[in-house]
């Protein structure tokens, strides 16, 4: 007779050993939380040129487009915003890699689907619009800025 | 005063009354030879003839026929095959005696006849009916899950790899019911709502290249569904079923304080009287689902038809519907948020979606040897997410299938069969997200079986089909295929098969200008068809002795592909994709299945697929394929109980698209999958029906793994069921 037992004991075995618990959130504690609150001035632009709106945060000023700064880890970009007409927004990221500099914080117009079509229209500073200002992140802590959109003064490009 | 056409209705009705009365009545009882109990759901069909009835629950069959005396045979799994003659005078009491292993199930669809499994020089796998109420399956997707070989995403079904992820437009796999193609017109997806679940006798597995009689659609295998048949005896079904979902173990990804639940309701009826019989089954589904922004709701309902012109001709009409609501969930927020949608998601956006199937099949034995088989269908599609027509993100689609199909089976003699058919294929769509196209496929097989040589099953086929479309001029395509079948002793079967496959773009990944959740998909009209070149080899192995059986089942497997489909991100930017022929691929694997069960109803299944999915172009692995896949389940029965444990195992996937990252936060995430099934079953006789309760939960483990990119597997899942058959 075919020894199933055996079988049996070895397949259990296999697959309770083989078990973790699988994926698991980050720890609030070793996180680090960047608040943005985007104020609107002056008329928008019109609606049909207005795809959405998103903000990027910059490790370093970038030197490329914004596509190749995102895949080389230099920037992360938030989800689009596709509110028109409004004067407050907030969006909020999330970093583990920690401690972190943020160098360049900007809130881009895009207007096309294509993520290529985008122009950038308010920065952080704490100076003027051609000082960008840097947040320092480390882990447990919530950094809170505000950036203004002016729709009618754009800050300089950064290429 | 009568009317012309009432006369006609009178003289017709009198004319089958007349003819009803003069049928004879042929009754009998199947029973198991040692226990003297009756053996349920056995096959008799009356040769040369369409007629049959299967046996109700107490083992009784009853056919009607001109002829007083009838040669009858007699087919159950397990049992051997039984011929005999019956006569209209007597009850017949027919004895079958069971075989001392438990394999020869019948299948239909590999070569489009009926033919035993061990006959058949590829790879297939069945699920049996049974299996769908002991493990609460409400669609067909989840019960694929659980075959050696295949994975679901989604709504995407790879067999051995064939697949990675497209939201499951333009799958690889064709999808039937009866042998009628059930794929969207617009996208050339799997519609799995719109199957009768109650109905459904078995589903057939084939696995490689399947085009040389099946045409486009399957270049990776083929789902082939079978529905039961009437019997004279009422057959009543129905099923409760309600579950809730386990709170998340982080509370970071709790997000509801209700109990988020899942019910639904399924009733069916059939019976046959004289020469009609009539199926009829209603669906209704609800789910809360584990995330949020998830919800859904569907009714589904069936009817089909037969009716018995003569004992050589017969005809059978089904109409599938189905309609519901879905929320349009694409992808978590984050992994620290990983049960609700991105922040910013238009949570009131809900998909309206219809679907209706109706087929027609006509069935005509021409003499002793052939037979004819015309089938007629239209599956029509529709679904909206019901914004306004103006809005960035509006998708409506209306698309219509026409199918048509007409297949000659002549025995020539007593070494060679000879299968030929034509058949057609119109995708119309009229579609705000597709545009307004007409897509034609032509087709024409013939596939001829030799057993000339001892021991061994020949088979050659070719298919041709060409393409009709505005947008591109497509070649003929040519699908050859041939397949040895030796069996080397009783116990020992070795099989060969090389096949062609081929699959036309669909109209979708043709045509498709769509923006949804960040995603914005651009159209490609220039789409030529894939093609893949299958290869299989495999033994199969029956160790028996008095009270055990085991059967290994080993192949191997190589498959070619060109021009495959892809979703592909624009180079230009990473938000815009388009569908491109852009990949040449391999993919080369083992498949060991085993199944074990002895005399003490104890059954152990264990599948181990190894697999090698290799991008020729880059190098590197295909994307959205895993490696291994180990599928175990054990069961046990000591009446009127009944434990079953599914165990699956599925490794991480090696390559994914990472511009993903661009739009789907924690993308990159890559993890094994383990899970874990177990259903307690309870059988009962309450109230003169034949009732099962059953337990059972779903992930028992908890396990937190991935179903595709940013989208959390389901949770531990608790659910109870009763159903019911009188």
């Amino acid at each position: 007779m075919i020894k199933y037992n055996t079988i049996i004991f070895i397949l259990l075995a296999l697959f309770l050993s083989s078990c973790d618990k699988g994926l698991e959130p980050r720890d609030e504690a070793q996180l680090a939380y960047l608040n943005v609150s985007i104020n609107f001035i002056n008329d928008w632009p019109k609606k049909d040129s207005v795809f959405g709106l998103r903000v990027a945060a910059f490790k370093l000023p970038p030197s490329e487009s914004l596509l190749k700064e995102i895949s080389n880890g230099n920037a992360t970009i938030s989800d689009l915003i596709k509110d028109y007409n409004i004067n407050n927004k907030d969006i909020q990221f999330i970093y583990s890699d920690l401690p972190l500099d943020l160098l360049y914080i900007v809130v881009a117009w895009q207007y096309e689907p294509d993520l290529t079509s985008q122009r950038i229209v308010g920065v952080y500073n704490i100076i003027n619009k051609s000082e960008p200002g840097t947040v320092k992140l480390v882990q447990g802590e919530t950094v809170n800025i505000d950036i203004e959109v002016d729709w009618n003064d754009f800050p300089p490009q950064p290429f | 005063m009568i009317s012309h056409h009432n006369l006609f209705k009178v003289v017709l009705i009198f004319l089958i009354l007349t003819y009803s009365t003069a049928m004879a009545d042929v009754k009998g009882e199947i029973v198991d030879s040692d226990s003297n109990e009756p053996i349920i759901g056995a096959s008799i069909s009356v040769l040369g003839t369409l007629i049959g009835d299967l046996t109700d629950r107490k083992g009784n069959f009853h056919i009607k026929s001109s002829k007083d005396s009838l040669l009858i045979v007699i087919q159950y799994a397990g049992y051997e095959k039984k011929s005999t003659f019956v006569s209209s005078l007597n009850p017949v009491k027919i004895e079958l005696k069971r075989l001392t292993y438990h394999s020869n199930e019948l299948i239909v669809s590999a070569n489009k006849k009926t033919e035993s499994i061990q006959n058949v020089p590829i790879s297939v796998s069945l699920i049996k009916s049974e299996e769908f109420s002991t493990r609460n399956i409400t669609s067909i997707d989840y019960a694929l899950q659980y075959v050696p070989g295949v994975e679901v995403n989604q709504d995407n079904v790879s067999i051995r790899g064939s697949s990675g992820f497209s939201f499951g437009i333009g799958t690889r796999t064709i999808f039937l019911q009866d042998g009628f193609p059930l794929l969207s017109a617009d996208n050339n997806d799997i519609k799995f709502d719109i199957i009768p679940i109650l109905f459904i006798d078995r589903v057939e597995v084939i696995k490689g290249a399947g085009s040389a009689l099946y045409g486009t659609s399957a270049l990776g295998g083929v789902i082939n569904v079978l529905t039961a048949k009437p019997s004279y005896n009422p057959m009543i079904r129905a099923r409760l079923y309600s579950g809730l979902y386990d709170s998340p173990k982080y509370e970071q990804w709790n997000w509801s304080d209700k109990s988020l639940i899942d019910k639904g309701l399924d009733f069916a009826y059939s019976q046959k009287f004289g020469d009609y019989g009539i199926m009829g089954s209603a669906s209704m589904f609800s789910r809360d689902s584990y995330k949020r922004y998830d919800k859904s709701e569907r009714l589904s309902m069936f009817l089909k038809q037969l009716y018995d012109f003569s004992e050589k001709t017969n005809v059978e009409l089904a109409i599938n519907y189905s309609t519901s609501k879905t929320d349009d969930w694409v992808y978590w927020n984050s992994l620290d948020s990983a049960l609700i949608p991105p922040t910013g998601t238009d949570e009131s956006i809900v998909i309206t979606s219809n679907k209706l199937a109706v087929s027609t099949s006509l069935k005509h034995i021409l003499n002793e040897s052939s037979f004819m088989n015309i089938k007629l269908g239209l599956f029509n599609t529709y679904f909206s997410n019901m914004l306004a027509i103006d809005n960035i993100e509006y998708r409506e689609s209306t698309g219509n299938t026409y199918f048509f199909e007409t297949q000659y089976s002549n025995s020539l003699n007593v070494e060679n069969s000879l299968i030929t058919g034509i058949e057609s294929r119109i995708n119309q769509v009229s579609s705000f997200t597709y545009g307004d196209n007409i897509q034609t496929i032509l087709g024409a097989y013939a596939q001829l079986e030799n057993k000339s040589i001892s021991n061994l099953i020949a088979t050659i086929g070719i298919r041709t089909d060409k393409e009709l479309l505005d947008t591109i001029d497509t070649k003929f395509q040519y699908s050859p295929k041939i397949g040895l079948n030796y069996t080397l002793s009783e116990s020992m079967t070795l099989r060969g098969s090389y096949g062609r496959g081929f699959r036309a773009a669909s109209l979708a990944e043709r045509f498709a200008s769509v923006q949804f959740q960040g995603f914005n998909v651009i159209a490609n009209p220039e789409l030529k068809s894939e093609i893949s070149q299958s290869l299989e080899l495999g033994l199969s192995y029956d160790m028996i002795n008095s009270t055990d059986y085991l059967n290994l089942d080993i192949s191997g497997f190589y498959n070619r592909y060109d021009d495959l489909i892809e979703p592909t991100f624009e180079s230009s930017s990473q938000a815009v994709i388009k569908f491109m022929n852009i990949i040449e691929a391999e993919i080369s694997g083992v498949e060991i299945d085993m199944t074990f069960k002895t005399e003490e109803n104890f059954t152990l299944k264990s599948s181990l697929t190894y697999l090698n999915p290799k991008n020729i172009v880059e190098n590197k692995d295909l994307k959205y394929r895993s490696n291994y896949l180990w599928y175990s389940s054990l069961n046990y029965k000591l009446l009127p109980f009944e434990v079953q444990l599914d165990y699956r195992y599925k490794s991480k996937y090696n390559e994914i698209d990472e511009r993903l990252g661009s739009t789907i936060k924690d993308h990159n995430l890559k993890i094994d999958a383990h899970i874990l099934d177990i259903s307690f079953s309870v059988y009962s006789d309450i109230f003169d029906s034949k009732t099962k309760f059953t337990m059972n939960v779903k992930n028992a483990l908890n396990y937190y793994y991935l179903e595709m990119v940013g989208n959390m597997a389901p949770i531990r899942f608790l659910n109870f069921q009763i159903e019911s058959e009188l």
